[in-house]
């Protein structure tokens, strides 16, 4: 699975850090950081839980 | 094929006016014609969205269905007049992208809930000054104040001029409603288009100070802003402030005094709220979830499109309905259910997607102040006169909230 965040569109809603913060992690100054380009599966019900709650729609789950 | 029919009761200013949401036309809508044709001889046509998922996808793709041709159904305008100014609201991307970048790093949760004690005090001062009185209008002396106080501090823009903005917004949103009219016979048109006007002058002014003189404020960085090495275009540049004037303003408003109305209407819901103050966030977005005080955004795809095997050609308009996705009862359980408990809640009464509300956590936090002060300190709240609604199928406004009151 591959995971982007569209940067124009991300606005540090937070919602993603809080549903995966193995994948999704925001600093200080609402950068958002994508810690994991290609997570594991055992995370996917968690990734593609933050791309539906992103209210941007920011987030999108492709496979490899 | 025959395209079903939307009832006009989904649009109808005088039905929101008389009756508040017409969540039963919707419902049926939801289940059976999920977009709907909407023709009266008064109205622009339009498709009805009302499905939650429908108005999701469609707003997944700001490429193909725009904002630009037309922001909303409005019965008697002959044209769009909110679409004479050009705003956020009004732009597609790329120049949406632009724009919003100007304003977006202002509006993030982590800057904002740095303020959030300071929006606390503006709250409890706020009800300080009404403690004494026993009966009131909620809307005009609670409702109303605390955004417009809110609004203009974050754009510098002095406190006294509040009753200013509070006119300019009601002539503007509320221009087809008869108490907003001024008493020398003016049309709603030409009453909302004079104060569009005043409203640029006035910020005119205020442009031109804060380029000599820079502060520390939204006015500042809207004014001195640059695209590619120019200011924003007069026209742009003002619209912009008129956006952060009355949208900062006339949605929390009604999600305000619809909120103290839901909880007059569910007094097991305040009486749980004021045990638990740690339902705080939950009550607020339940509160949104059920006022969803934008009624409808329209899109206009710039292709044919198929949805639920309607077809619609490009330049056909879209009207999506937030109060309605927001009762879907495929996302939300009980969705009529006023519930300050519920666990999943992803409400879209900001919208979603490209054109989410710029100003989403600022509400939330000014909703935050405001109930966490007003449940503290209730002892008795009670509904002494039915409300009274705005005349408009656009915003889902409340005019007047008489209650009597008891603050400790």
């Amino acid at each position: 699975m591959k995971v982007s965040v569209d940067m124009e569109l991300c606005e540090a809603n937070a919602l993603c850090v809080m549903e995966c913060p193995e994948v999704f992690q925001l600093t200080d100054d609402d950068k958002l950081i994508l810690l994991k380009e290609h997570p594991g599966e055992e995370l996917r019900a968690k990734v593609e839980a933050a791309a539906q709650l992103c209210p941007r729609l920011a987030i999108t789950v492709t496979d490899d | 094929m025959q395209t079903p029919t939307a009832p006009i009761e989904i649009i109808d200013p005088d039905y929101y006016q008389q009756n508040g949401y017409p969540h039963e036309f919707w419902a049926e809508l939801r289940r059976d014609r999920p977009i709907a044709y909407c023709k009266h001889p008064k109205l622009v046509p339009f498709y009805a969205v009302t499905r939650y998922e429908d108005i999701v996808n469609i707003s997944k793709q700001p490429g193909v269905f725009e904002n630009a041709p037309l922001l909303s159904v409005q019965p008697e305008a002959e044209e769009d007049l909110i679409t004479r100014v050009r705003t956020l609201l009004n732009m597609d991307p790329p120049d949406h992208r632009t724009y919003r970048q100007l304003m977006s790093r202002y509006f993030t949760k982590r800057r904002l809930n740095e303020d959030q004690h300071r929006l606390d005090q503006v709250a409890e001062d706020l009800l300080d000054s009404v403690a004494d009185e026993a009966e009131m209008d909620f809307v005009t002396r609670v409702s109303a104040i605390l955004p417009l106080a809110v609004i203009a501090e974050l754009m510098g823009l002095p406190q006294e001029d509040r009753d200013q903005f509070f006119r300019w917004t009601n002539e503007i949103v509320g221009a087809n409603d008869p108490e907003f009219r001024r008493e020398d016979g003016t049309t709603g048109r030409e009453l909302a288009q004079r104060a569009i006007e005043e409203v640029f002058a006035y910020c005119t002014d205020f442009v031109e100070d804060r380029r000599k003189h820079p502060r520390d404020d939204l006015t500042t960085v809207l004014a001195t802003a640059k695209i590619e090495g120019e200011y924003l275009p007069p026209l742009e540049l003002l619209s912009y402030l008129f956006l952060l004037i009355a949208a900062g303003n006339e949605t929390t408003r009604n999600a305000t005094s619809g909120g103290v109305l839901a909880l007059m209407e569910h007094r097991d819901q305040l009486e749980l709220v004021q045990k638990h103050p740690e339902l705080l966030d939950s009550l607020v977005e339940e509160m949104v979830r059920w006022t969803s005080p934008v009624i409808h955004f329209c899109r206009t795809p710039n292709r044919d499109v198929t949805l639920h095997d309607v077809s619609i050609k490009a330049g056909e308009h879209l009207t999506l309905f937030y109060p309605s996705a927001n009762r879907d009862e495929t996302v939300f359980s009980e969705p009529m259910r006023f519930d300050v408990q519920r666990d999943k809640n992803p409400q879209i009464g900001f919208g979603i997607g490209e054109h989410l509300c710029l100003g989403a956590h600022l509400a939330r936090n000014e909703l935050r102040a405001i109930f966490k002060a007003l449940l503290a300190r209730l002892r008795e709240i009670e509904l002494i006169e039915p409300p009274e609604r705005l005349r408009s199928g656009f915003i889902g406004g409340v005019k007047h909230l008489q209650v009597r009151l008891r603050l400790v």
